[in-house]
Formats: C-alpha cells, structure tokens, sequence
C-alpha cells in the first residue's frame, strides 16, 4: 500500500516545473511539500490527484497507475484543492451529497459534521460561507469514504486557529490509523505542528528537508 | 475519521457558526477571505465609484454624488429585483392584454369592480403584495448591495433610491389606477403597494408590524373614494416611513435562508440534479428565454397553420416541427453553454473522483433535456388547444414535440461540448454550430416532413458518441492535448 511517483515531468508552457521527480507516501506517512509560491507544489498535488497528467513519468497508488484515467486508484484518494471552489450555487449539503454519490461513498458521520463545524452549514449555499467555512466543507468531502490517501493542498491557509488544530488532530490521527498524506504549506508552524517527513520543492525536484518535532 | 478526531483532540471543540454568520475569519497567514464582488456600472470595466488615493476616508466629508449611488442600487438591488420580477411583469402584460385587449374591459371597468366591490379589492392587492414580494426583498436584501452602506452616502439617499426603483416595482398598479381611476388614485396605490411591501420586507417587531398591516387594510376598505384615496396615502405614508428603513436596516442582519437541497442518488442522477439545480438558481434569464423561444415558435406555428389553412394531420405536424427545430435548438443551445460551464468548474472533483465521460456527458446533456421536454409538451399540447384538434391528434404532437426537443437537446449539448473549450475562441465556434444548424434544421424539416424526427435522433446519437469522447479522452495524449489547449488561452482548468 504505497503512493510512488516515478519519474514525473511536467511543463506548464515553457516551464518544467516537475523534472524527474520521485515521492514515494507509504502507511502511517505524512509527506509535508514546501517550497516558494509557484515552485509546483500544487501541480505535483494535481498530479497526485490525477487531475493532471504528467508529460512523463507515472503515479501509481495500490499498484494501480492514477495517469491513465482509470477509476480503480481514484478510489482511494481524496483531495481538497487550494483554490477552494466548488459550484458557488450548491448548497453545502448538496456538494457533500454529489461528491458521495461520485465516490460512491457512506454519508459523512454526523459526529464528523458536528466536529468540523459544518452541520450547521448544510443547508447554505456555498456562495454565503466564508473562505474557511467553504474549506471545511471540501475537507469533509475529501474525508467521504475514509480514503487512504488525503491530498491537502495549503490546508491551513483561511483557517482559524481551532480549525488549523483540528486539522493537525486529525493527520496525526489517521496516520495512527496507518493512512498516509501529502500535503503542502508554507505555514512553518502548521509544518512543525504535523511533523512528517518534509521535502523543499525547488527546480522541479523535492529534496528531504531535517525532520520535524513530532506533533504534541 | 470522526473517531480519530474524538479521539486525538486534545484542544477544544471548534464552534459551529451560527446559520448566516459569514463573516470574515482571520486565517493564520491573514488571506483566506474571497473579495465580496465590487459592482461595476455600466458597460465599461472600470470602478463604481473613483476612490481616491488612500480610500474614501482620504476625502473627509464629500459624499458621492447622487447618480453613481442611484446606479449603484440599480445594478445590484435593482437587477436582483427586475430577475425575480421580471416572469410576474411578463404574466401580468400577457393577462392585460387578454383582457384589456380589442374590445374587452378597460381600466376603468376593473377598478370600478373593485370600488363597488370591497371583497374583489382585497383579495386583487393581497394577490398583488404577495406575488410581487419576492422581487421587493431582492431589491432590499440583495447581499451584493451591502457593500455600498460602508461608502460615504447619507442613509436618507439610500432610502430615496430604493424607495424609487419599490415604485417601479409597482407599475402596473400605478397604470391601472392612473388610466381607470386618475392620478391621485394612482398615486395612493402606488404608495400602498410599496408600503405593503415594505411591511412585508420588514419581518421584524411583531406588534408594530400588525399595528401598520392593520392600519393600511383600514386604509384600503375606507368607504368612499375621495376618503380612501386620502386614507391610502396617509397610511402610507406613516408605513413607508417607518418599514422601509426598518427593512433595509434588517437587511444586513438578516439571516441566509435555508433552502432544499435538490442532490440525491446514484453518480450520474446526482451530477444531474446538480446541474438543474444550478441552472434553477443562477440561470433563470436563460430558462425565462428558453420560454419565450418555445411561446415564439407556439404563435409562428399557429399563424403559420391558420393563414395556410392547413387542416390535415400529417402536414400540421410537419409544420409544427419545421417552426419547432430552430427555436428548440436556440433554447437548447443557451442551457448547454451554462451547463458546460459549470461541468468545467468541477473538473477537478470530476478528475479527481474518477467520473466517467459517460456519466458526465449523461448529467450534462440529461439537464438541457429534462429542462426543455416541458417546454416542447407545452409546446405540443397548447398547438392542439388552439387549433382545436381531437386529444388523439395532441398526442401525435406532444409525442413529437418532445422528441424533437429532446433530440436537438442532445445534438445541441454535444456540439456545444465541442465549440466551448474555454478558450477566447468559443464564441466564434459557436456561432459557426448556429450557423450551421439552424438552416440545416430548416431545410430538413422541410425536405422530410415528420421523418425529420428519424434524422435528429440519429444525428443526436452520433454527436452522443463524439461527446463522450470530448468529455474523458481514453489516450493520454488527448488528454494533454485538451489541457494543453485550456492552458495556452490561459484559463485554469482544475
């Protein structure tokens, strides 16, 4: 059960912003990106995510290849992006209700709703909630299904200080569990927060950065 | 998931937000809040209003001229309103003049009925308030609105403003009264209806709203014209003095209504009644449209058939079908563009989950049909009314009015899938597909009569294959090449 990314290249234009990039995300893992704004983190999230295709290289999760549009890989991942914008009109309820029906998961616990603070928010439309209130809510879409795999692209940006920690709570948690994650930040105490193995992206390729302090 | 946070949370539980509450909240790195959208005026790009350097505070004291807080409104509250007035205004012009018409009442008639008649009146403005409602609360509680009270403007122009464009919510009062009973009967119930409305806007301290609701019934049953007249304006003029304040002071604490949520089921139900439900919320421009083109092509096709004396069956469907296929195409066509669009929104939930072309293409094109099949069955089943044909024959003409839809909703959604990619060129390729279709949808209407119906649901079937492939490409070449292509006209796809 690991996520391996062999050899990713991808050019944005003119641009290699991945150039033979190697990750490897095992069980119990949590893989903390950092680099500069518009270094690739979130296109390497993307395409983790296979969202997008790398120009070469594959990504395979469970030994199955997430690059060639398949469905089986898919299964196990949720992501949340940065830029957090689902359709403005649907309510929050709704989106969480499209996005089970599209992963084919359980309804999100009713606990799990309470302790995000998105219960009360299920009958508003998207459009009306604050930037962080809509970040929670694709958090609880990302965690539909229990997935192996949480892609989390700058997870504490427009939080509040109760939900950046709620988010640590919840990495550390699931990576008792033995699920892993990818996330990136730039946000040094939510990076030291969390722990994990940490890599600089920088020039396309990641680099191992000192270990972290553990999470407390 | 709920476990491992129960469990490991050591801090204190989150608060939920209060429904409604959607104010900013500082983030950690201070930039979470998205920018409320700034209206703009007019059809140029540029600002509301010229902000000096250093903000509006940079200019103690100097309030923004009248007009710009006049367009301001206009373009935020009042384009709310005349959205959600605009089907009433419609209805009530057709209602006029099926009734006013040629050598039906007048004015005078119907407000006569309403002097001489006490119940008659009640139950007209009681209709009229609560019919019109919904348009005065868009023009008070518009959220896009609440933006121009932190701009230099005193309340009392504010106040004027949305009182104005209240009047112009209740034109066809003005008119009614004005032709049937004189100006200053129009003038009283125009100031009713928009203290009424007011009222109605200003859902806040009971008592007092009962006290004024009470005051302006007495108003409206006075006996005697002169002494309503004079009661009317007086009632209103107390109410509206106090409501309309009360009600735009509320507005900005007023609480998001809680709506139903429409999503359910299986992958590609679910992608289909979001799409409707999207459609329902910010498109209704585009669904009123696509009425109208159907209500155009029911009066062409009856003049066409009445004026051509054509009375035999297969040659009334025929027709009917020839006017039906471009106005359905056009109807079509508007619904597919918005729901492309928002299918572009998703694509990185779509990706990201693994949703099929299949279930996308389904969803997509399933939305466009299931919004026009009303439309044509109302198309097919009002011909027949109009025409006075036996229910047999309105079967015929239900059953191929909805086929035609159907099929050209299906031909129009896939085609469309292929000219809006995104990209600065979709407007030019999609004029190329009117171009294209429309006469074509002529021409074979006119050259295979009802077989017509064989030749749209085979081209509807075949452009379905070619969408599927547009929507998911199997290769990861057609991949590349398709975000390669939304990259370079620098749109952002996921």
């Amino acid at each position: 059960m690991t996520l391996i990314a062999h050899g990713i290249t991808k050019r944005l234009g003119r641009r290699t912003v991945l150039a033979r990039l190697e990750l490897r995300c095992g069980p119990r893992e949590l893989v903390v990106l950092r680099g500069e704004n518009g270094s690739g983190k979130s296109t390497l999230l993307r395409v983790l995510a296979g969202i997008l295709d790398p120009d070469a290289g594959q990504v395979t999760l469970f030994d199955h290849r997430l690059d060639d549009g398949g469905t089986a890989a898919r299964r196990h991942l949720g992501y949340v992006p940065d830029a957090t914008e689902p359709l403005p009109e649907l309510l929050c309820g709704e989106f969480l209700a499209l996005v089970r029906a599209l992963k084919g998961a359980p309804p999100p616990p009713a606990e799990l709703l309470a302790q995000l603070g998105v219960s009360e928010l299920l009958g508003q439309r998207i459009s009306t909630l604050s930037f962080g209130q809509r970040k929670r809510c694709c958090l609880v879409a990302a965690l539909l299904g229990d997935p192996w795999l949480l892609l989390l692209d700058e997870p504490s940006n427009g939080l509040d200080p109760d939900g950046v920690r709620l988010i640590e709570q919840l990495l550390v948690a699931r990576a008792a569990r033995g699920k892993a994650t990818v996330l990136s930040t730039n946000d040094e105490a939510f990076a030291s927060a969390v722990g994990g193995t940490q890599y600089l992206l920088h020039e396309g390729r990641l680099t191992a950065l000192p270990a972290a302090p553990a999470a407390a | 998931m709920a476990e491992d946070l129960a469990d490991a949370r050591a801090a204190k539980t989150p608060v939920a937000r209060p429904a409604g509450q959607a104010a900013a909240e500082p983030g950690r790195q201070g930039s979470g809040e998205r920018p409320t959208p700034t209206p703009t005026l007019g059809p140029g790009p540029g600002p509301l209003v010229a902000v000096p350097p250093g903000g509006p505070a940079a200019v103690p004291g100097r309030a923004l001229p009248l007009p710009a807080i006049v367009r301001a409104i206009a373009v935020t509250g009042g384009r709310a309103a005349a959205q959600r007035a605009a089907p009433l205004l419609l209805g009530v012009t057709v209602v006029s003049a099926v009734l006013f018409g040629g050598n039906g009442m007048n004015a005078a008639d119907l407000t006569g009925l309403m002097e001489r008649a006490p119940g008659v009146r009640g139950s007209l403005w009681a209709l009229w308030l609560l019919a019109q409602t919904p348009a005065a609360r868009a023009l008070l509680n518009e959220r896009s609105a609440l933006l121009l009270r932190a701009l230099p403007v005193p309340r009392w122009q504010h106040y004027a403003v949305n009182a104005g464009l209240l009047a112009l919510l209740e034109l066809p009062m003005t008119v009614l009264y004005g032709r049937g009973a004189g100006p200053g009967a129009a003038l009283a119930a125009t100031g009713l209806a928009m203290a009424g409305h007011a009222l109605l806007c200003d859902d806040g301290e009971r008592p007092r709203t009962w006290l004024l609701g009470g005051l302006l019934a007495l108003a409206l049953l006075a006996p005697g014209a002169r002494w309503r007249t004079a009661a009317m304006l007086l009632g209103a003029g107390v109410t509206l003095g106090l409501a309309l304040p009360a009600a735009w002071r509320r507005a900005a604490a007023r609480p998001f209504p809680r709506e139903r949520q429409l999503v359910f089921g299986p992958a590609s139900l679910a992608l289909l009644l979001a799409q409707v439900a999207l459609l329902g919320r910010t498109q209704r421009p585009l669904l009123l449209r696509a009425t109208v083109f159907y209500l155009i092509a029911l009066g062409i096709a009856d003049l066409a058939l009445r004026n051509n004396h054509i009375e035999a069956p297969g040659a009334t469907a025929a027709l009917a079908l020839l006017v039906l296929g471009p106005f359905a195409l056009l109807a079509a066509g508007a619904l597919a563009g918005s729901v492309l669009s928002a299918e572009r929104t998703l694509g990185w939930l779509l990706l990201s989950t693994g949703t099929s072309g299949g279930q996308r293409v389904a969803a997509a094109h399933g939305a466009v049909m299931l919004l026009t099949a009303p439309l044509a069955a109302l198309y097919g089943g009002l011909l027949t009314w109009l025409l006075h044909r036996e229910p047999a024959f309105a079967l015929r003409l239900v059953g191929e009015s909805l086929g035609c839809a159907l099929a050209a909703a299906g031909a129009v959604s896939a085609l469309y899938r292929w000219a809006q990619r995104g990209d600065p060129r979709d407007g030019d390729r999609i004029l190329l597909v009117q171009l294209l279709l429309l006469p074509a949808a002529l021409l074979a209407s006119w050259a295979l009569g009802e077989s017509v119906l064989f030749l749209w649901a085979l081209a509807a079937a075949l452009l379905w294959g070619r969408a599927l492939g547009l929507a998911a490409p199997l290769t990861r070449y057609g991949r590349l090449r398709r975000e390669r292509a939304r990259r370079d006209s620098n749109t952002v796809d996921p």
